[in-house]
């Protein structure tokens, strides 16, 4: 599995994991985001039982389990957060941000962890770890109906979920090299996934006032500078929710 | 390791499987001692209406009420821990499981987490030994029941025999009805007899796998 440190200050890293090459060809790959300061880890989406052991395997180059102080889960699909019981395990002191609605939907991959869910409002909140500032952005309906992304004011980074996902061949860049390429691995995918374009516009509208230097998603590839907004303003003009 | 990792996995998975087979019997059992109950009280009702010089039709059907209903007091018993014993077996599919993917991530290295990995892979195994040990408790408590089940059933067998006896000697209507609530206790408490049997079939391939189970108990220790 690759890593990509995308952020280092000393103080805050911000970390990929990803492109795993022994993934079996079932298994959609993902991308995985941790976020360090001062020792201690948030992980974003840590992804589905499947890649547990790769996951764990390189990110435990970087983060002891005993540091994880939370993870998020964007929405409540399998490949976001499937795994989660088996990290519970590992880091039962850990936090587990999702949205109020998952709630007893995400208890299904085992309720034993269950008091340790933070069930964020419709509005999102802010999350501090060990000191370091973030905030829980709302993403809804982009694509699922209960969804949160989170935005890192000091590394500017926007973690995107499945915004920005895109469907990529094996050893594609793990960051967009050319915006118009890119599109094609993209433009299907969001059309599909994501159901409405007054919830797209609304997004578009509330990210776009941030300032973001790399956009995250959890599928495909990272967009970096200009290629932010690029995106953003493509995804504006997209008309999306259709099935065709 | 891996191989034995491998065979513990398909263990656990066919003491799921045997033990969800394990509630679905149970769950028919316990359906057809509500039948007897049913129909037991259909006859306690219709007793009741029977002229006074006629009591021992009175006397059997209340018998039969009572015998059916401390039956379907036992059944309520066994259908709750068929359900328990089929949980806990999901719990121990979920472990196999869980025990597999952090094994392989130890595999892989997992550098500064090794301990912590090693640690819980041997509390999910612990786990699992207890729900097996737990499936085994709950098991015996089902032979006691299912003994007290079997023997009501007799008891009910043997009134029905009564009853038909006792409908045979009476009026026509009388006959017809009683020979029917008779004829039907009789055929449901042979279908239990059957579906105890397929039952106690289970519980002993259940106890089988389990002792196979035990085998693996600590090797994971051992190996690591």
């Amino acid at each position: 599995m690759q890593h990509k440190v995308l952020f280092d200050d000393g103080e805050t890293q911000w970390i990929y994991f990803g492109r795993d090459p022994n993934r079996v060809e079932q298994v959609i790959d993902t991308n995985q985001y941790v976020v360090i300061h001062k020792g201690k880890a948030f992980m974003m989406d840590p992804g589905g039982t499947e890649i547990f052991p790769a996951v764990l395997s390189k990110v435990s180059e970087f983060i002891a389990v005993e540091n994880i102080e939370g993870f998020l889960c964007s929405h409540q699909d399998p490949d976001i957060m499937s795994s989660l019981p088996l990290w519970m395990e590992l880091a039962p002191q850990a936090k587990v941000y999702l949205s109020w609605m998952w709630e007893g939907f995400v208890s299904h991959f085992g309720y034993e962890f269950h008091n340790s869910f933070i069930t964020v409002k419709d509005e999102g909140c802010p999350v501090s770890l060990n000191g370091h500032q973030m905030q829980l952005v709302p993403a809804h309906f982009m694509h699922s109906s209960g969804n949160f992304h989170l935005y890192d004011p000091k590394a500017k980074i926007y973690f995107s979920g499945d915004v920005g996902s895109a469907l990529v061949p094996d050893g594609y860049d793990v960051f967009v090299r050319d915006f118009q390429t890119h599109v094609r691995f993209m433009e299907g995918f969001h059309r599909r996934w994501m159901p409405s374009n007054e919830a797209k516009k609304d997004w578009c509208r509330r990210v776009s006032r941030l300032e973001i230097d790399l956009l995250c998603p959890q599928h495909g590839s990272i967009f970096k500078g200009k290629d932010v907004e690029k995106f953003i303003s493509w995804l504006e003009d997209l008309r999306v929710g259709a099935a065709a | 390791m891996t191989q034995s990792l491998n065979d513990f996995r398909i263990k656990v998975g066919q003491l799921f499987f045997i033990c969800n087979q394990l509630r679905e019997s149970i769950g028919r059992v316990s359906t057809t001692i509500n039948e007897i109950y049913e129909v037991s009280l259909r006859s306690g009702i219709s007793s009741s209406h029977v002229e006074v010089g006629k009591r021992a039709f009175n006397e059997i059907a209340k018998q039969i009420a009572s015998t059916s209903k401390a039956m379907e007091e036992e059944s309520k018993q066994i259908r709750d821990i068929g359900i328990l014993i089929s949980n806990l077996s999901l719990g121990c599919l979920r472990r196999a499981l869980q025990i597999k993917k952090m094994e392989e991530a130890r595999k892989m290295g997992c550098g500064r987490n090794e301990k912590a990995v090693e640690r819980a892979i041997e509390r999910m195994e612990i786990a699992v030994f207890k729900q097996i040990d737990e499936i085994e408790v709950l098991c015996r408590r089902t032979n006691v029941l299912s003994s007290k089940i079997a023997q009501q059933a007799e008891r009910l067998w043997s009134l029905a025999v009564n009853l038909r006896m006792e409908a045979s000697q009476s009026g026509e209507e009388e006959e017809v009805f009683f020979s029917n609530i008779g004829a039907a206790v009789a055929a449901a408490g042979e279908k239990l007899k059957a579906q105890q049997e397929a039952y106690q079939g289970l519980i002993r391939q259940c106890r089988e796998i389990r002792g196979e189970l035990k085998s693996f108990q600590g090797e994971y220790k051992h190996a690591a």
